[in-house]
């Protein structure tokens, strides 16, 4: 089961998922009370994040120009997008502030591989994070039945191709916001848990209609809209732009990049005042 | 004498360590700011044009989602006790010379105090700039709010204490049972959508559970939309029903808490 260092990148990141994804089903499998709870826990969390933005569709027969099988698409996506980062990136991974301000940092920094390659690999959770996906999923079949959508091939190429955009620029806020721990350890440590809130509460919302200053905050500083609404917009079929589809894996790139750079930046400085969180007989400050 | 400068001596402490490392506490302030922003753009597009349909107008509902963001650490009240059993402080506690509510009662409001005044206070004074109109429904109603938070306080709080004896006695992950418990809340307490607007009758029947104690009584009888009187009524309920509900848990599974971790 041991992975040789001097493997290539990928079959090594291939390695090591499948030794996360077995210890994560160990974790799960362990007894049916942690399981239930543990799912049941995570439908009830998950449904919650999207419940209120259906209950409005529905009291009002939809949210703005949006119909209510629109509005419920657009959460299976939201659901399906959190549910990709909850699968690949669990156990605080999409949480690097908690990470960096307890001191946890060091633990990954002495593992004898590249950093990234822990990062993408060490919350890698198919059991125990795929009850949001596998929700939002079937939400998103339910919903395209409804609205009788044309689904093909390239339609679903689509489709992947926005869920792990989106994903992958809500995990950039993440680090992007979670580099702040670098600079404060205790006042940042949770610094994540807003910006993960935040992006919860305003991803399940079309934004037409909010204005354009509040509509270009949400798709740079904070960027919810990149979530669930744009990509409906595209696989709706509502985005009259033919380039639209090009717009959200775009903005995961650049996001991508640019939380690299301040992550690095961060971690230069961390090499060189590292932790002090935790006091001698284990206890954090 | 001595209890009441033992308990403010806790909520200082608790305030002064929040401020204490670095002022980048703050951003989260900022981000609050700007999701309530977003929030009230959102419920002008949810209401627009179809304020015929509403129980409540445009301008209550505003109101409402004002209130709710600028009281919303004591509407969904989160005592330090969660943190104390992850963070392994819980034996520290226990070993205090002050009984054990007083002293999370104290650190939370300690925690309070410095979000009222950096983020509650700004944001209802910026209320007109956001195009709210943030006075209450009467005088009478912002008397019977007083009581009404004072209330809500207290219910969230036994439930806080419920949700942490019932982590111990189930022996479930600490962060778990938060999350559900958050979760719950917030949906079921009419904290973000009041619970005129659900559909189906959704909201005459959550109305009956203690969880509208926690937010809905409040800022309904603020915003004038809610029968004062019968949500008193029932936040008085609630609280007598749940605090014995909240001591006998927390008495039977106290010695139950294990550490392990910190």
């Amino acid at each position: 089961m041991a992975v040789e260092p001097g493997r290539a990148p990928l079959r090594r990141l291939l390695s090591l998922w499948a030794i996360y994804a077995r210890m994560d089903l160990l974790w799960v499998a362990r007894g049916l009370r942690v399981s239930v709870a543990w799912y049941l826990g995570d439908l009830v969390v998950s449904l919650s994040a999207v419940t209120w933005s259906f209950l409005l569709a529905e009291r009002f027969d939809g949210i703005g120009t949006w119909s209510k099988l629109q509005v419920v698409f657009m959460l299976g996506l939201a659901l399906a997008v959190r549910g990709s980062v909850e699968f690949g990136f669990g156990l605080n991974a999409a949480f690097p502030s908690r990470r960096i301000g307890r001191g946890q940092l060091d633990h990954m920094l002495l593992m004898p591989q590249p950093l990234w390659l822990t990062i993408a690999s060490d919350g890698f959770c198919p059991a125990s994070g795929s009850g949001q996906l596998l929700a939002g999923s079937a939400v998103i079949a339910w919903a395209v039945h409804a609205l009788a959508l044309p689904v093909d091939a390239t339609w679903l190429a689509l489709l992947a191709l926005h869920v792990f955009s989106a994903a992958s620029i809500m995990l950039a806020f993440a680090y992007l916001w979670g580099s702040l721990a670098f600079l404060a350890p205790r006042a940042a440590e949770e610094i994540n848990s807003s910006t993960m809130r935040l992006l919860e509460q305003l991803k399940p919302f079309p934004l037409d209609g909010v204005g354009f200053g509040l509509t270009f905050g949400l798709m740079t500083v904070v960027p919810a809209g990149f979530l669930a609404w744009l990509p409906s917009r595209v696989l709706l079929g509502l985005e009259p732009e033919r380039s639209a589809w090009l717009w959200t894996p775009l903005a995961a790139l650049v996001s991508v990049a640019l939380a690299a750079w301040v992550f690095r930046a961060g971690l230069a400085r961390y090499a060189r005042t590292g932790s002090t969180r935790y006091l001698s007989h284990g206890f954090r400050r | 004498m001595l209890a009441l400068r033992q308990w403010w001596a806790t909520a200082w402490l608790s305030g002064a360590g929040a401020l204490g490392e670095s002022p980048l506490f703050l951003v989260d302030y900022l981000l609050r700011a700007l999701r309530v922003c977003v929030l009230l753009a959102l419920w002008r597009v949810v209401l627009g044009g179809r304020e015929a349909a509403s129980p409540m107008a445009l301008g209550s509902v505003l109101t409402y989602a004002l209130l709710a963001e600028v009281f919303a650490d004591q509407l969904n009240v989160r005592t330090t006790l969660a943190d104390a059993f992850w963070q392994g402080s819980i034996a520290q506690h226990f070993l205090r010379p002050m009984a054990l509510v007083p002293q999370f009662a104290a650190e939370t409001l300690g925690g309070w105090l410095v979000g009222l005044a950096l983020f509650s206070l700004p944001l209802l004074l910026a209320a007109p700039l956001l195009g709210v109109d943030a006075r209450p429904a009467s005088a009478l109603a912002l008397l019977a709010f007083a009581a009404s938070l004072a209330l809500a306080i207290c219910v969230g709080i036994a439930i806080d204490f419920i949700a942490s004896a019932l982590t111990v006695a189930l022996e479930q992950p600490v962060w778990l049972v938060q999350w559900v418990r958050h979760a719950v809340a917030v949906i079921l307490s009419g904290a973000v959508v009041p619970l005129a607007l659900l559909p189906w009758g959704l909201g005459e029947l959550l109305e009956w559970l203690p969880f509208a104690s926690l937010a809905w009584a409040p800022l309904a009888i603020y915003t004038g939309v809610g029968d004062a009187p019968r949500l008193l009524a029932l936040q008085i309920f609630w609280t007598l029903a749940l605090w014995p509900l909240a001591g006998w848990l927390w008495r039977a599974n106290r010695e139950k808490v294990v550490g392990y971790g910190g």
